[in-house]
Formats: C-alpha cells, sequence, structure tokens
C-alpha cells in the first residue's frame, strides 16, 4: 500500500517536473518571439552610422565610469585602458578600490602616473572611509580613490559621492568595453530626452579573444569546455531572455559588467544596498519600484548590441563561487521585494517578471535536481516507469540543449561575432552537449546557493583572475 | 507518450541541423563575397584617390553589376568622406556619389526595409547628395511613427535646406531640445533667421524651441543672434533666463557686464552660479569680490562655480590658497582647497 502511494506520489512529481519544464522552456519560445521581430528590424542597421551624431552631439550627457576593483591587478589596467580610449565626447573614469590586497593600487598609480588630491565629497550615501584620492597626470579625467573594504556595492556608492556628471556608468574591473559602447548605450536616453533612466547592453565572454592594450583585436573562442559553455549561456541569457523582457519594460536585470544610470535617480533610490550580493539586480528591482511608486513615465532599456566583454571564471571553483554568489544575490532581491510577487501594482513586473525569475531563474535548478534524482533513482531501483523517467530526460534535453543550441543559431543570424564558419559548428556541438554535463554542475551549485542564501554575509567572492586581458 | 516526444525531440534537432548547415552555407558565402569586394576595394581605391587628387584624368572601371557598384562605392566614399582623407576634392566625391549612389538610395527609400531605408538615409546625409533633396521631404510626409527613421529623415531634410521642414522644427509636438538643436545645426543663416521670426511672431511658442535655439547659438558662438539671446536673461520665465545665461557664458561675452549685478545676489542659486559662471567666461576681473564672497553660498554648485572661475583669473590660485588658509568660512575653505587639487578647467 505505501510502496503504491510512494510510486504514485512519484509519478505525480515527475509529471509535475515534466510539465514545470514544459511550461519554463515555452516561456524562452514566448520571450524569443516577443525579442525576434526588433532583433530583425534593426538587424543590417549600421550601428556606426546611427552613434556618429552623438559622438559630436554636445547635448550627449557627459558621464561617469566607476570601476569598482577588489584584488583586480591582473586586468585593471587593461580595462581601464579600454575606457580611455573610448569613442564618447565627455566622461570621466574613477576607479575605486575597495581596500585591496593586492597591488591594484599601486599598477593604476605606476601606469598612469596617479597624483594625489585634495577630497572635497558631496555624501549622498554612506560608505566606508575613503582614505586617498589621485588624479593622472597623464590623463585629467582619471581618478584613483582608496577606501576601505565594504564590499562592491559599497564601493559604487563611493564612487557616485565622488562622480560629477548627471550619468554614471558601471562596470567591472574585470571587463572591457568596445569603443563605441557608451554611445550606443547613451543612445536611447539621449533619443529619449532623458525618459529612459538606465540602460544596459549585452555582454560577451573575451576567454580566447586577442586583446591588445584593452582593444579586442580578433574574436575566437578559447579552448576549455567551461570557457566554451559560458559563451553558449551568455547568448542565452543575453539574445533570448533579456531583450524579450526589455520589449515589455519589465526586465529586472542590469548586468554588474556594465550599465549606464541616471545618477539623480538612483540617489533618489538610496544608491546600492550594500547588504546583499546581488546590488546590480537589486538596484534595478529598487528603480523599477520607485518608477512605478512616482506612476513615472521613465523606464529601463537594454540595447542588444554586444558592447562590454568580460572575464569569465576558467576553473571549476571559480565558476562555482560565482553560479553560487549569483544565485544567493537572486533569492535575496527576490526576498528583499517579495511584496512585488503577483502585486498588481507593479504591472508587467509584479504579474510576470518577477514570477518568472522566482519560479524559473531561482527555483529551476531545484525542479532540475529533483528530476536528476527521479530519473537515475527510479531507473535504477524502478520505483517508476521507465518511459516516464525517459520522458523527462527528453525534456531536460529539450530544455537545456536545444534551447541553447537555438540562441547559437539566433547569434550567427544577428550578430556573428566569431568570424570563422568552424566557430559555429563548434559553439552548437557544445551546446548540444549541456543537459548532459555542464547543466548538472550549474543545477547542483544553483541550490548550493540557494542555501547559502540564508547565511548572509556581503563578500566580493574570490574568482582567481587569469587576467584575460593583462596580454598586452 | 515517449513517442511523442522521442519525435519533437529528434523534429527540432532536424530543423535545427538543417538551419545549422544553411546558416554555414550563408556565412560562407557571406565571409567569400566580403572577401571579394574587400579585394575589390583594395585594388580600385589607390585609382580613385589619384583621380580624386586629379592625378588620373578619368574614372577607374568598376565591376558590370550595378549592385557590386553602389556597395564599394558606399564603402569607398564613406571612407573618403572620413578626417582621415580630408585632402580628397569634395566637388569630385559628390559627383561619384550622385553617379553610382543617389539612384540606389531613392530605389531604396521606396522599396527598402526599415533598416535599409535608415541606412540609406545616413549615407544621403554624409554624402550631401542634394538630388534626394525632394525624394527626403516626400518620404519624410509618409512617416507616422517618430522613431529613427522620422528623426533620421528630418536631420536629412534638414542638411539638404529643405524650408519646407521649418514649421516641423516650430511646431510639431514631442520633439526634444536636443534633437531640435541637432536640427538648427545643420541649417544655413537664413534658414535659421526663419526661426527666429517664427519665435519672434509667436508668443506660444513651445519652451523646447526656444531653449534648443537659444543653447544652440551660444554653443555656436552665432554672432547674428547674440542680441536675441542676451535679451532673454530678462525674460519673466526663469527657465529662459538660465538658459540665456548659460548660452552667454558660451558666447564668452555680454554687451555690457553691468546686467550681471542683480544675478550675484538673486533669491535663485542658479541664477548666483550663473552670475559666478559668466564672470569667468568673460573675465570681468571687476566681479572677484562677488565670487570670493559666493564660496561661502549655502548652494555647493553657487560655491563650486565661484571656486572654479576665480581660478580662471591669473592671480585666481593664489586668491584661492589664501581662502584656504585664512578663511573664517569653513564652506569657503574646504571648496577652495578642492579646487587648487582637482583640476580640470570649466566644469560641465
Amino acid at each position: 500500500m505505501s510502496s503504491n502511494f510512494l510510486t504514485v506520489l512519484i509519478e505525480f512529481i515527475s509529471w509535475g517536473i515534466i510539465f514545470y519544464m514544459i511550461s519554463a522552456g515555452l516561456i524562452y519560445v514566448m520571450l524569443f518571439l516577443v525579442a525576434s521581430p526588433r532583433i530583425k528590424k534593426e538587424k543590417k542597421l549600421s550601428r556606426h552610422e546611427q552613434i556618429e551624431e552623438l559622438s559630436i552631439n554636445k547635448d550627449t550627457y557627459p558621464i561617469s565610469i566607476l570601476v569598482p576593483a577588489y584584488n583586480e591587478e591582473a586586468g585593471v589596467v587593461s580595462t581601464v585602458r579600454s575606457l580611455l580610449s573610448l569613442n564618447y565626447p565627455q566622461y570621466e573614469i574613477i576607479v575605486v578600490n575597495d581596500g585591496s590586497t593586492d597591488r591594484t593600487s599601486e599598477k593604476v598609480i605606476s601606469q598612469f602616473q596617479m597624483e594625489p588630491i585634495e577630497l572635497a565629497l558631496r555624501t549622498y550615501f554612506k560608505t566606508g572611509e575613503i582614505t586617498r584620492a589621485y588624479r593622472s597626470a597623464l590623463h585629467p579625467e582619471l581618478f584613483l580613490i582608496e577606501k576601505v573594504n565594504g564590499g562592491k556595492a559599497d564601493a559604487l556608492n563611493a564612487g557616485i559621492n565622488f562622480s560629477r556628471y548627471p550619468y554614471f556608468s558601471a562596470i567591472d574591473g574585470d571587463s572591457i568595453l568596445e569603443q563605441d559602447a557608451l554611445l550606443k548605450t547613451m543612445k536611447p536616453i539621449v533619443d529619449s530626452a532623458g525618459r529612459v533612466t538606465a540602460t544596459g547592453g549585452t555582454v560577451r565572454i573575451a576567454n580566447g579573444c586577442k586583446i591588445n592594450k584593452g582593444v579586442i583585436e580578433r574574436v575566437s573562442l578559447p579552448h576549455k569546455p567551461l570557457e566554451i559553455m559560458q559563451i553558449i549561456e551568455y547568448f542565452r541569457a543575453f539574445l533570448i531572455g533579456r531583450l524579450g523582457f526589455s520589449r515589455i519594460n519589465i526586465l529586472l536585470i542590469i548586468s554588474g559588467a556594465f550599465g549606464v544610470f541616471e545618477k539623480s535617480r538612483v540617489i533618489k533610490v538610496g544608491g546600492y544596498k550594500t547588504d546583499t550580493v546581488g546590488e546590480d539586480m537589486e538596484l534595478i528591482v529598487r528603480l523599477h519600484r520607485s518608477i512605478k511608486d512616482e506612476k513615472s513615465k521613465q523606464r529601463i532599456e537594454y540595447i542588444q548590441d554586444p558592447v562590454c566583454w568580460t572575464e569569465a571564471p576558467s576553473t571549476v571553483a571559480s565558476l562555482r563561487a560565482q553560479r553560487i554568489r549569483w544565485q544567493r544575490g537572486l533569492a535575496e532581491t527576490l526576498w528583499t521585494h517579495r511584496k512585488m510577487l503577483f502585486n498588481p501594482k507593479y504591472r508587467g513586473i509584479g504579474l510576470f517578471s518577477f514570477p518568472y525569475y522566482l519560479f524559473v531563474e531561482l527555483l529551476s535548478a531545484v525542479f532540475e535536481v529533483l528530476g536528476y534524482f527521479i530519473i537515475i533513482g527510479g531507473l535504477a531501483f524502478s520505483f517508476i516507469d521507465p518511459d516516464i523517467a525517459l520522458v523527462m530526460f527528453l525534456v531536460m534535453v529539450l530544455y537545456g540543449s536545444l534551447l541553447s543550441s537555438l540562441a547559437v543559431l539566433l547569434e550567427e543570424w544577428t550578430y556573428h561575432k566569431y568570424p570563422t564558419v568552424g566557430s559555429i559548428v563548434v559553439l552548437y556541438l557544445y551546446a548540444l552537449t549541456e543537459t548532459f554535463w555542464y547543466r548538472i554542475l550549474m543545477n547542483v551549485w544553483r541550490v548550493k546557493g540557494l542555501f547559502y542564501a540564508f547565511k548572509k554575509k556581503s563578500v566580493w567572492g574570490n574568482m582567481e583572475r587569469k587576467g584575460v586581458f593583462s596580454e598586452d | 507518450m515517449l513517442e511523442l516526444f522521442i519525435w519533437l525531440v529528434v523534429g527540432l534537432l532536424g530543423a535545427q541541423l538543417l538551419i545549422l548547415f544553411c546558416l554555414i552555407l550563408w556565412k560562407a558565402r557571406t565571409i567569400s563575397h566580403e572577401n571579394n569586394i574587400d579585394e575589390i576595394i583594395n585594388s580600385l581605391k589607390p585609382q580613385f584617390i589619384d583621380y580624386l587628387e586629379g592625378r588620373r584624368p578619368s574614372e577607374p572601371n568598376l565591376p558590370k553589376s550595378k549592385n557590386t557598384q553602389a556597395v564599394i562605392m558606399e564603402k569607398m566614399l564613406d571612407e573618403f568622406y572620413s578626417d582621415s582623407y580630408g585632402n580628397l576634392e569634395e566637388r569630385k566625391l559628390n559627383q561619384l556619389a550622385e553617379k553610382y549612389l543617389a539612384a540606389h538610395y531613392r530605389k531604396t527609400l521606396k522599396r527598402g526595409t526599415w533598416a535599409e531605408r535608415i541606412n540609406a538615409l545616413y549615407f544621403i546625409e554624409d554624402f550631401y547628395l542634394v538630388s534626394l533633396r525632394e525624394d527626403a521631404y516626400q518620404h519624410f510626409l509618409k512617416l507616422k511613427k517618430q522613431d529613427e527613421e522620422f528623426r533620421q529623415c528630418l536631420r536629412v531634410c534638414a542638411s539638404l535646406q529643405e524650408e519646407r521642414i521649418l514649421p516641423v522644427i516650430t511646431e510639431k509636438e514631442g520633439l526634444s531640445t536636443g534633437f531640435i538643436k541637432e536640427l538648427l545645426f545643420r541649417l544655413n543663416e537664413s534658414l535659421m533667421g526663419k526661426i527666429l521670426e517664427k519665435i519672434e511672431n509667436n508668443n506660444d511658442i513651445a519652451e523646447n524651441v526656444l531653449f534648443a535655439f537659444i543653447t544652440f547659438n551660444g554653443e555656436q558662438k552665432n554672432e547674428p543672434f547674440f542680441s536675441f539671446v542676451e535679451n532673454k536673461i530678462f525674460d519673466e520665465r526663469k527657465e529662459v533666463r538660465l538658459k540665456a545665461l548659460n548660452s552667454l557664458c558660451n558666447y564668452g561675452k555680454v554687451s555690457n557686464p553691468s546686467i550681471l549685478d542683480a544675478f550675484f545676489t538673486s533669491s535663485y542659486w542658479e541664477e548666483r552660479m550663473y552670475a559666478a559662471k559668466l564672470t569667468g567666461a568673460c573675465s570681468l576681473p571687476q566681479y572677484k569680490q562677488a565670487l570670493l564672497e559666493l564660496l561661502s553660498d549655502p548652494v555647493w554648485w553657487v560655491r563650486f562655480a565661484a571656486a572654479e572661475n576665480i581660478k580662471t583669473f591669473p592671480d585666481g590660485e593664489a586668491l584661492l590658497r589664501q581662502v584656504a588658509l585664512w578663511d573664517e568660512d569653513a564652506y569657503s575653505r574646504d571648496i577652495a582647497k578642492h579646487m587648487l587639487t582637482r583640476k580640470g578647467g570649466i566644469g560641465a
């Protein structure tokens, strides 16, 4: 009797998981369908001609670029160099050394001839104490501030306090921007005369690319399977997910690696939250919340152009740490703003975006891991009909591998950033393997991240930098 | 059920493999086509440079296909129009663009996709294809949505000095100040004069048009419109006064410095800030004392502007050093100290 009950229960759970995964897959397809008309419409648009005007226009808002850095000695110089060569009429670069224990400051100071300056800050937010500030003798718009360690969010808040322009951009110390990245990202803001309050651009993985003096010279694939899989994962997240969300103004994430924000609105909502590891998403949710609370017509946009290249973790340990941190950040943000869930006051955000992030982004790992147990345990101990186990497996292949391979095809159809025929084949074949190893790893780490979310502690994470940008 | 899913997975995989195969073929063909075009351009470019610099009497021969001709000429002329080829004869460049590209763009405006039409509009403007003025205007009349195509089409019409768009600039709702400035930037003096007439004859002119006109003229230091801008500092609307003060900073002059007196003690901090900025921009040493007093203004921006503009005078740094050391007011000392170490000229 009890054995029968258990079998029925497991079958019931199995069909629940199958139904869940099909629904989640269909949501992805729906997002893709929402995004694709715009991708198709803009596919042939000359991106260069489009921003020519902005590069000389005096109304292109000046911008402060904040580079929070904690132990970034491997990549910070290249990041700054790439920023110095940006095509933008007026900007300043502020590197915020958040109490690094390595030679981050020394590298910046020696490379750019930084000289000490006196501090006179407007304090919008309380931050860890700023101990010193420097200005480059070679590049008058480059600043370095040193502060007591307080986490990435605290470093960004300190950067905002120090900045003097009406818009700021946050970029990770391990990322580089394409030369026209700022212009492309600011375009929606300028075109809308400020109605767009924040924008984010597509982030790509730089591992494997040839980089010289902070500029991507040749785009190519890395050799490590772990890095290749992350490239595919980014395609899936940016090309299918975010653009669809942005189209209906319910985008909840602008990547921490690169985004542009209206300073006054960020100040109004209180800056970055320092007690979460998902400060980038949390800020966007708060911005949405304040926009909706004020019944403002402002919006947050995402541009589909690949504009920022970032170094992806290349070892299992660093990738694991990153994914656990991301999952914790997501959980913390959703928990902090739980009142928005299913709340019609927040329209698409409350009724679609929030449930999506909760049930698809946060909890899918739990469903999938449960699925693994059922498939393996069920087949090994025969407590489930093998047909059901196989159906579940096939659904996992659909949801994992086939969606990711679709993202690879989409990238080739739109941006074809990888210049050789061989690279599409490699990416496609790797995408097909996703369900069998990469996704399993990710899901296990994400479930761990969910558990860790209960032990709150604000840290930078200990990503081991290989310094893909330092091979100048 | 199992069979259904097997067929679903196999079917989707098959469809994807087919798409992959097509994409591979398309990519291989595109790469080969692009290489081919690049090769032709590389061999033709030096010949065209010789022709454009007058060392070669006749035009080099292009491939026969009209489409290939358009692609090659578009790429090549785009490069020639850039700064790095500044010494090429513009008249000849324009003739080449008219000859090889005007008909192509005319067709694109009629039958191209949204992205192709916008690209055509970008190049019509870049290559200054006057023969397409009427086409661009007629195309503009068909546009309903205020999107990138609408904006670029207006830019083209303005660049080609199409007078019929002036009422659009001054009366159309929804154009931002920045965009109006972009259009003004393209107009010649005569059309600018007509815009001024429209502004002067219409008391209810939209504020963003007025702001754009005032700001743009300051940025360009347009002498013919200086007195109009200067008079606007007495306007009853605060925002208009501020725009005019800002614009005068860009002009870097005032007809009579005493018109600034009242602004140093204005009840609006923005006006005190602009008074400080104008003192520096117009180099008016008689107001140095007024600037020193503004260093203790309750508003940070005013103090910052005062300090920044004191620094523009030859003895500015010495004055700031004195303030930093001896002034009784903590605000003044702080901002003076800040200005002495943080360089960067006039702030945004």
